[in-house]
């Protein structure tokens, strides 16, 4: 459509020739100056197409028509073709074919047209919008009109962006990665450690005789636990890593919670955690990716634990409770603990933001989008003078999509 | 310095599961220990005068192991350090070893390792009570001497000869040999370089 514009402007617009010699031609110069002010300052052009003819009338401002003066040309609609991207060329005529038979009132494309001979960039980007003015009685369009503008340099711009936001997301998620292994070989070490002065403990023991049988069992037994802490660990990565996909599957939440609540059966105990729960459901059915809806209930509730951590025996408390109303099913899970600081609220979710010291900061961005994914919602309980208490709000029952 | 010198290994980790297995193993190789999950109750507990060596985590919900250090060095303490860290941090070593660390071990650690850092720490500390007991001996020693004899060591220290030390005094060359003799004596040296230390520290200590 450029191209066509660098065409030397052959018939000025009429209003330009004539003298105001009547009000009507007055108000005509008048309105032929406002077209050409709003033209050349908002650098668009104008183009009016008539089907039947096939020909095109176009009326543009300089713009990126290098060094064209505002003028208008009427030229025969194949030219457009000519000068057109190869590889558009399929898309803008669908585009205008839609709206031609009446498929849509109109199109808005962008496409690429040749640069000027005289230099510049080979392709210029042209951003098009069309409407059908007028249909013939099978509903053809006789009359398109529409605007188009070179955009270029937005165009440019845009890539620019969309290649830098790629590189960011890209070392976002590297930086994620390296964390998220950095606080997994944490985790992993830490039982792994105890482990291993069990064993060297009780081999010492076992060789000064300095051990009963009995005591000897216990140590034993310990160290199962922490062997069982590192293939709870490596299960719940396991999890992480499995398919990102949503599968769709009915499963007990109630199952899935006491699952989740076996993993933290270890620090449960040893910080003489109490476990309330409010529920009067012997079973409750929800359908929806379980192993994600698992790993939602364990970061919540891991977070309860660690939230926890330095509270009073035997007074430390996590509660859940789970409602059903209406179509959906709220969970709240709330713990006594010190409660979160003011300042951070508004952080809870963002990914990275920890407060903790071995964190990662993804826990809970997770599990926020894993619920949303589920149409549901993750909020925090902003009411409580206590402690702290997320609320997932799912739907109770969604058809399952059968492929 | 009321306390009893019986060496203590004190371990700080906030997994009570570790402190817990490592006080195990430390206890098949004779050590006494002491375990705490908290860095707080830890600082509230240890004194100066007690005898050991401690083995610290680095990171604990709190206060970090380097945190703990710096507290201990700014009251005095001087109760050796052994760090343990669940992550290889290399600058974080670095720091705790400027800082005065004896050593900085990766869990999961080695038994050999461990054993062998404990010892060669309460060995540290066990050297410095022999020292600390020694000079307070001394200190004592100087304390007991009488006028005269005081005035000729601090002569001494000083550097002066026996005849100078008779012309300062106004005493005879005879009598001043006399206070000498007994003062070396009542200090329990052998020689005049290790009189004039002990008063020297005494003196150290006075001021």
């Amino acid at each position: 459509m450029k191209e066509l514009m660098s065409h030397r402007i052959t018939r000025p617009l009429p209003g330009k020739r004539l003298a105001p010699r009547s009000p009507l031609l007055q108000q005509l110069k008048e309105s032929q100056e406002r077209l050409r002010a709003a033209l050349e300052c908002g650098n668009i052009g104008v183009f009016d197409w008539n089907t039947q003819t096939n020909r095109v009338i176009y009326i543009a401002p300089r713009m990126a028509m290098r060094d064209q003066a505002l003028g208008a040309q009427e030229v025969d609609a194949s030219h457009w073709l000519a000068t057109t991207h190869p590889d558009d060329i399929a898309r803008a005529r669908g585009e205008v074919e839609r709206a031609v038979c009446g498929e849509t009132d109109g199109f808005s494309m962008r496409y690429r047209v040749k640069g000027p001979a005289d230099g510049g960039p080979a392709w210029l980007v042209v951003h098009s919008r069309g409407k059908v003015r007028e249909r013939d009685a099978s509903g053809r369009a006789i009359r398109i009109l529409g605007i188009f503008e070179e955009i270029t340099h937005v165009a440019a711009r845009e890539e620019a962006d969309r290649v830098r936001d790629a590189q960011l997301a890209r070392a976002t998620q590297v930086a994620a990665l390296g964390e998220l292994a950095l606080s997994l070989a944490h985790e992993i070490n830490q039982p792994l450690a105890t482990l291993t002065a069990y064993l060297q403990a009780s081999t010492r023991s076992v060789r000064q005789k300095s051990i009963t049988k009995a005591e000897l069992a216990a140590v034993l037994q310990r160290s199962e636990r922490q062997a069982q802490r590192v293939a709870d660990i490596v299960r719940r990565l396991r999890m992480l890593y499995r398919d990102r996909q949503v599968t769709e599957e009915s499963f007990d939440l109630l199952v899935t919670l006491q699952d989740v609540l076996h993993l933290l059966r270890h620090e449960i105990d040893t910080l003489n955690i109490q476990v309330k729960a409010s529920c009067r459901f012997k079973k409750l059915v929800i359908t929806g990716d379980r192993i994600q809806i698992e790993q939602v209930l364990y970061n919540i509730m891991r977070n309860a634990v660690d939230a926890l951590q330095h509270y009073g025996r035997g007074h430390a408390t996590l509660t859940y409770s789970i409602q059903r109303t209406g179509g959906r099913i709220l969970i709240r899970i709330a713990n006594n603990g010190p409660g979160i600081p003011a300042n951070i609220l508004n952080r809870m979710f963002e990914p990275f933001f920890t407060t903790k010291p071995k964190g990662t900061g993804l826990g809970l961005s997770i599990s926020r989008s894993i619920i949303e994914a589920h149409r549901g919602s993750l909020t925090l309980d902003t009411t409580l003078k206590q402690g702290a208490a997320f609320v997932i709000d799912l739907p109770a029952r969604r058809k399952v999509r059968t492929p | 310095m009321k306390k009893s010198t019986s060496p203590l290994v004190y371990v700080v980790d906030d997994e009570p599961e570790f402190a817990g297995a490592i006080g195990m193993l430390l206890e098949t190789a004779g050590h006494t220990c002491r375990i705490f999950t908290s860095p707080r109750n830890f600082l509230r507990s240890i004194q100066p005068a007690d005898c050991g060596c401690i083995l610290l985590d680095v990171r604990m919900p709190g206060m970090s192991g380097l945190e703990v250090q710096d507290h201990l060095a700014r009251r005095n303490f001087r109760q050796p350090i052994v760090f343990l860290t669940g992550h290889g941090d290399i600058p974080m070593a670095v720091q705790a070893t400027r800082a005065g660390a004896l050593d900085f071990l990766e869990k999961p650690v080695r038994e050999k390792t461990l054993l062998s850092r404990v010892r060669a720490a309460l060995k540290q500390d066990a050297r410095r009570f022999k020292n600390a007991a020694a000079q307070r001996r001394g200190r004592q020693r100087v304390d007991e001497l009488s006028t005269r004899e005081r005035q000729v060591g601090e002569l001494l220290a000083q550097g002066c000869s026996s005849l100078q030390m008779a012309d300062q005094l106004a005493l005879s060359v005879r009598t001043v040999e006399m206070h000498r003799l007994r003062m070396m004596r009542r200090l329990g040296v052998k020689n005049t370089a290790q009189a004039v230390r002990l008063i020297l520290e005494a003196a150290a200590a006075g001021t």
